[in-house]
């Protein structure tokens, strides 16, 4: 609770409870009135309508005690009167987990099954992919998008080019414990934005686009002595080590000569967020499944 | 001011309103039947393999025969409230308080009580001398059976209640293995003590001090209403006379002073004090006076349907604006609400847009926008569909669902892909079409938009 401190708490509460009772004492010793019977209540409507002060039905006064008997509970089971949540120990939170707990219980069978399941059985598995699917949604479209293609920066997941292997247990390492992918910046190393934009023009070469010839000659040596370390002799990558491959038409962060450049002079840094404490084992594997199937 | 102490609350007196026959007791036994025999039975129909008539709140479905509503037919909900709103007003001002009389389940069901009650108890007088009796078995074995009794028909109410909610024989099954779901058990215990306390308990409390329709109705009134009166000139000066006796000579009314009209009313009032928003319309005083004037020989009517115009010696007009455009407001929403529930479209599509890009643009300058389909079935059975998507020139459909089937009564979501050829610029507003495979008739349009640089 973010109230400032015990005292308005207190405050809060003994005022409300001081009216509650106010309210009954009032409403208990004016049952009786000394009016005489019969009385108007003074008011004239449309020159004519005037209206009886006669008395009210007397359980209308049982409700106004009952709704009052109703407050007292209320603030007893309730945060109100007692800390620490009332009786019932009550809190958003507590709601909350509650209602996860609920539902974790609620599906836990389901998701068991798929735990047994091979990947071959889940992956025809209608029911299964389904799940996996607004699983996706959920937790993956954000950053892929709702259809896996990527975006400028975060990798296509619908092609079969795959980053760090393609093997089922390399897909699900990525979704359980994430990914850190690193490449830094060559540009003081490279001597400035000629050098960089020299390799780049290499890598241009070697995946089939447009380049100059003069200049990626030039960025061939360097490639040779700084980049296949990661990405390979002939820049097809190192799997292992998370080195793109260079030499197919995929490219995650633009395939401009401009682009390149940027990437190797500056390096970048992207990361695939850890799931396991958001989605489990389980429902990670059901994921990978899913996620390897799109890549058709 | 005078100084006498009275009460400012006052404590309900028990009415005991006499047993009545005649014509509108006789419609309002009808009514009470007919009504109560709807309202038990419907539950029970089946349609195909669901119950004919079923609100499913969790799925959020309301199946009415061989209408399935869905939340976005909510709409509906408020037009079936106009028209009930409007056919209330139409009737009152025509007619006064029928819904009141006749058909409120307040009356309905206090009906059942009130016969349960003589049934137990006897007539009016011996319900009045039971209650004044000190304890005793005859008393004690007669209001328990009777509360008994009470009691079981509104359980019976209450479960039937419930069972417009929750399939009724599951349920029925279930309460008697005593595996109902908590959240059943409680709304049956609820609506039992709601019909317990109401029909047994508040009766004429209800009518005179919650329902808000008994305060507004007179606003609906005029000098052509019908309304239930007593006929002044014809009845005073009222006094006790000799069936012999000629009231003409001996200087009477045709009010014999019984006190019957008195005696039948549930509400407890004097029909003779003149229109009270206490009078629910229920014509028992009628009946009661009927009956006496038959017996006096005396021309029935002393208290009768009629209209305020009419005892002013006038003539009364059925047809009046007040009528007239209540009429035309109730016809003119019941056909929209007729073609608006015939007319309903058996497939939404509703547009999502992927929200983490605006668009993609590829290497070769195309540019790519992403879309989700959340496509709704709300027919009873499979459907596949096919997309046909409008207003963009040189595009094609890059991804596209291969089957597009949805179950029966489903919600399922399809990711869409179009990449236009060349850079359109800026937002250009598209249309999505979902036309069923088998039935182009059953489609649906949805308006999205194509977003590039």
């Amino acid at each position: 609770m973010d109230l400032p401190n015990q005292f308005w708490i207190d405050v809060i509460w003994i005022v409300t409870i001081a009216s509650l009772v106010f309210v009954v004492v009032l409403a208990h010793r004016n049952r009786k009135t000394t009016s005489e019977p019969n009385q108007t209540t003074g008011h004239v409507w449309d020159e004519d309508l005037t209206e009886y002060d006669n008395p009210l039905p007397v359980w209308w006064l049982y409700l106004l005690y009952l709704t009052v008997a109703f407050s007292f509970i209320y603030l007893i089971l309730y945060p109100g009167i007692l800390p620490n949540g009332g009786f019932l120990k009550w809190s958003q939170i507590g709601q909350y987990e509650s209602e996860i707990a609920r539902a974790n219980e609620r599906y836990a069978p389901l998701i068991e099954a798929y735990a047994k399941s091979t990947p071959t059985e889940l992956a025809n598995n209608q029911k299964a992919m389904k799940t996996a699917s607004r699983l996706f949604a959920q937790n993956c479209a954000v950053c892929h998008g709702s259809d896996a293609r990527g975006t400028p920066g975060i990798p296509n997941l619908t092609d079969s080019d795959w980053i760090y292997g393609d093997d089922l247990d390399t897909v699900l390492a990525s979704i359980v414990d994430g990914r850190q992918g690193i490449m830094p910046g060559w540009e003081s190393f490279l001597g400035g934005r000629e050098g960089v934009e020299d390799v780049a023009n290499y890598v241009l070469q070697i995946s089939g686009g447009e380049f100059d010839a003069e200049r990626a000659s030039r960025g061939e040596a360097q490639f040779k002595i700084i980049c296949a370390s990661c990405h390979g002799q002939d820049g097809s990558g190192v799997r292992q080590l998370g080195g793109m491959d260079l030499t197919d038409d995929i490219w995650v962060h633009g395939s401009s000569l401009q682009e390149i450049s940027d990437v190797i002079g500056l390096g970048v840094s992207s990361q695939m967020p850890a799931h396991k404490d958001i989605l489990g084992e389980s429902k990670s594997r059901v994921l990978a499944v899913y996620v390897k199937n799109l890549s058709k | 001011m005078t100084g006498i102490e009275q009460e400012l609350y006052l404590r309900r007196q028990k009415i005991y309103p006499r047993e009545v026959h005649g014509l509108f007791a006789c419609c309002r036994v009808a009514g009470v039947i007919g009504l109560l025999g709807i309202y038990f039975v419907i539950p029970w129909f089946s349609w195909g393999n669901r119950p004919a008539v079923l609100f499913n709140l969790p799925e959020r479905k309301f199946f009415v025969f061989n209408f399935v509503f869905w939340p976005q037919d909510l709409y509906l909900l408020c037009a079936l409230l106009v028209i009930a709103g409007f056919s209330l007003f139409f009737f009152t001002s025509l007619a006064g308080r029928l819904w009141c009389g006749y058909s409120c389940p307040q009356t309905v069901w206090t009906e059942v009580f009130l016969w349960i009650e003589r049934k137990i108890e006897g007539n009016r007088m011996r319900q009045m001398r039971l209650d004044r009796a000190s304890i005793s078995f005859e008393k004690v074995w007669k209001k328990s059976f009777k509360h008994s009794l009470w009691i079981i028909t509104s359980i019976l109410t209450a479960i039937t209640f419930v069972g417009y909610f929750t399939p009724i024989s599951e349920l029925a099954g279930n309460l008697l293995d005593f595996e109902a779901h908590p959240w059943a058990v409680f709304w049956i215990a609820f609506f039992t003590l709601a019909t317990y306390v109401n029909a047994g308990w508040l009766r004429e409390q209800v009518c005179l001090y919650m329902c808000p329709y008994a305060r507004f109705q007179s606003a609906m009134f005029d000098s052509d209403t019908l309304i239930i009166s007593y006929d002044d000139s014809r009845g005073e000066p009222r006094g006790s006379r000799s069936r012999k006796v000629d009231r003409h000579e001996a200087g009477l009314g045709d009010c014999i002073n019984c006190t019957m009209c008195v005696q039948v009313c549930p509400t407890g009032i004097d029909i003779r004090d003149g229109l009270q928003y206490e009078c629910i319309g229920c014509a028992a005083c009628i009946d009661a006076c009927d009956g006496i004037m038959e017996k006096m020989r005396y021309p029935k009517g002393l208290i009768r349907y009629t209209t305020e115009n009419e005892l002013r010696g006038k003539r009364s007009k059925i047809i009046r604006p007040r009528t007239a455009i209540y009429a035309a407001i109730l016809s003119l929403t019941l056909v929209a609400v007729g073609y608006a529930i015939t007319s309903r479209e058996f497939v939404d599509v509703n547009i999502i847009r992927d929200r983490n890009i605006l668009y993609r643009e590829t290497s070769d300058n195309r540019i790519e926008n992403v879309y989700t389909l959340r496509i709704l079935n709300k027919e009873e059975r499979d459907r596949s569909y096919r997309v046909e998507v409008g207003g963009l020139k040189d595009f094609d459909i890059l991804v596209e669902p291969k089957n597009i089937f949805v179950g029966a009564g489903a919600v399922s979501e399809f990711t869409v892909v179009l990449r236009a050829e060349s850079n359109v610029g800026g937002s250009q507003e598209i249309t999505f079409r979902v036309i069923a495979q088998d039935d182009p008739d059953t489609n649906s349009e949805s308006i999205a938009r194509f977003i590039s640089p």
